[in-house]
């Protein structure tokens, strides 16, 4: 658990980030959101020290960070920032178990490491032996998010860590992400302006303006239950019908059972799916129902068009 | 390879060639009489004998060796430190004290530091080291502000003290840069420590200048020879080094 209490901090007399305070439980995936200079990426970096704030207590397991070693507490703590930042004279490897060979872990335990790390964030083991130049902008991110993850810290810390990269690459380390915070239940903290990323990944979201918070809670209620009219231009604007389709799950409104006589020959989707991807299924097919499977395959019930409707 | 010891003679030979020309031509120079002789026919001293060549070129190795060391000792840590969150203050003065250093010719250091110092070695080193340190200083600075910032800041996010920081990142990604400053000031100070020889330091400066007072473009002669020989190897040393790191890399 991450409990930020009463903290302000200002950088030569602008106030940057202005009495905040926000929990972060263990396993959520918070998302810090608002337009640039509000103050978000300065919360990320007091969250690990490298920053200490003016006012205010931060705690992480429950201990105020002000009372730790910084450089201890980083390394407990995972950490990716849009610029990567990969040691251009290490290799890929060496790279990944940065972290480990600071905690001075044993040599077997770091190569376990690294396997398991490279199976988790699906890197090619032939990328281990180059230098960083030698990587796509794509390649070098996800590098990035596995070094974060290479010490397996219950805590990572994200600061727009796909902004640099190309729409493709973007898309696909986002899937890579959602599916690693729900294979491992970390806690997760991302920073971003880009409010698709925001919804696509968070179980909370955290809406800062101007160095204050502005509302905290869970991507519906932001979108649904807005405190604000500057929370619902943020989450409103154009396509705020599909936003909203963005965050029920296809599985809260299938029919669990097929109708009679049919057979599965309508394209298939996954159970978690959003009904936004349903109906972009839909669309793309020409078609006004679909199958639905579970994470095994199997088919477990149908959503038609109008359910989409009723649920929107 | 089952050859090795060919391997190792062509890993250390573009070490070694240089200096063994360098040696070989100091230990070789006297018996250039004859030749020296038929150039200048009119001259009744055609070699210079007040020392060995092999000497002259031992003392002035001693001279640029020392003032180089102390030299970079003191560039790479004045670097270090204004290139430090505490120190940045005085990065642009640093870079202002160097280049005085620099523009400040080293005949009017000698001339200054003779009164103090007295003659011989000590006035030598002292303007030696200031003439050297702006290149050192100038390169590592480059080299260590040319770490990208998103690299120092992982670094540091990651959980690197800031000696393992410097240690492990900074100063390996400015070494090219500091053997880059390195090979400048040496070679410009191999040619510098001459002067030492106008004020009784011995160096391969002594037969230059005292062929310039005695006019006697032997002695000259043979003493820059050698001279550019010295620099030739040093410089052909850092360019092994260089393509050692590059076949590494």
């Amino acid at each position: 658990m991450i409990e930020i209490e009463a903290v302000s901090k200002s950088f030569g007399g602008t106030a940057a980030v202005s009495d905040l305070t926000l929990t972060i439980a263990d396993g959520a995936f918070c998302v810090l959101i608002g337009p640039s200079g509000c103050g978000k990426s300065t919360v990320l970096r007091m969250i690990n020290a490298m920053i200490a704030p003016d006012a205010g207590t931060i705690r992480v397991r429950g201990q105020d960070i002000a009372a730790q070693n910084p450089e201890h507490l980083r390394r407990q703590i995972g950490y990716a920032i849009q610029s990567v930042g990969l040691f251009p004279h290490w290799t890929v490897a060496a790279n990944i178990v940065a972290v480990p060979r600071l905690l001075r872990w044993a040599e077997p335990r770091i190569k376990a490491r690294l396997d398991a790390v490279m199976a988790l964030v699906g890197i090619d083991p032939a990328l281990l032996p180059r230098y960083p130049h030698q990587l796509s902008g794509g390649q070098q991110q996800r590098i990035g998010v596995a070094r974060a993850l290479a010490a397996d810290p219950d805590i990572v810390l994200m600061d727009e860590p796909f902004a640099a990269l190309d729409p493709p690459s973007r898309l696909a380390l986002r899937g890579e992400l959602s599916r690693i915070h729900a294979e491992t239940g970390k806690t997760i903290i991302f920073v971003t302006h880009d409010l698709d990323e925001a919804l696509g990944l968070a179980t909370q979201i955290a809406l800062m303006r101007q160095g204050r918070l502005v509302q905290a809670g869970a991507p519906r209620d932001m979108v649904l239950a807005p405190a604000d009219d500057f929370v619902r231009s943020f989450f409103g604007g154009p396509q705020i019908a599909l936003r909203r389709l963005d965050l029920v799950a296809v599985a809260q409104v299938m029919k669990q059972v097929m109708k009679p006589g049919e057979r599965a020959d309508a394209p298939e989707l996954a159970a978690q799916a959003s009904l936004r991807t349903a109906l972009d299924t839909m669309l793309a097919h020409r078609c006004t129902w679909l199958c639905v499977k579970d994470a095994t395959g199997r088919v477990v019930g149908t959503i038609e068009i109008a359910d989409i409707l009723q649920a929107s | 390879m089952d050859r090795a010891p060919f391997g190792l003679i062509r890993r250390i030979g573009p070490f070694l060639w240089p200096w063994l020309a360098l040696l070989a031509l100091a230990a070789l120079m006297p018996m250039t009489a004859p030749l020296f002789q038929a150039w200048f026919p009119d001259n009744p001293h055609p070699l210079y004998r007040r020392a060995s060549f092999l000497e002259l070129t031992l003392a002035h190795a001693i001279l640029v060796g020392v003032s180089s060391l102390v030299a970079a000792i003191i560039g790479i840590g004045a670097a270090l430190v204004v290139t430090s969150d505490k120190g940045r203050a005085f990065l642009p003065m640093a870079g202002a004290l160097a280049a005085i250093g620099q523009t400040f010719p080293p005949l009017a250091v000698l001339a200054l530091a003779v009164p103090a110092l007295g003659y011989g070695l000590a006035p030598t080193l002292v303007a030696l080291v200031l003439y050297t340190i702006l290149p050192i200083l100038e390169m590592t600075i480059a080299g260590l502000e040319n770490v990208p910032q998103g690299v120092r800041e992982a670094a540091r996010g990651l959980g690197f003290s800031p000696l393992g920081l410097l240690w492990r990142v900074r100063l390996p990604l400015a070494a090219p840069f500091i053997l880059a400053g390195l090979r400048t000031a040496l070679i410009i100070n191999i040619g510098t420590a001459t002067i030492g020889s106008s004020v009784g330091a011995l160096s391969l400066g002594s037969p230059i200048i005292e062929g310039l007072s005695a006019s006697n473009t032997a002695y000259v002669i043979q003493g820059a020879v050698i001279v550019a020989a010295f620099a030739i190897a040093t410089d052909r040393s850092f360019a092994a080094i260089a393509a050692l790191r590059d076949r590494r890399a």
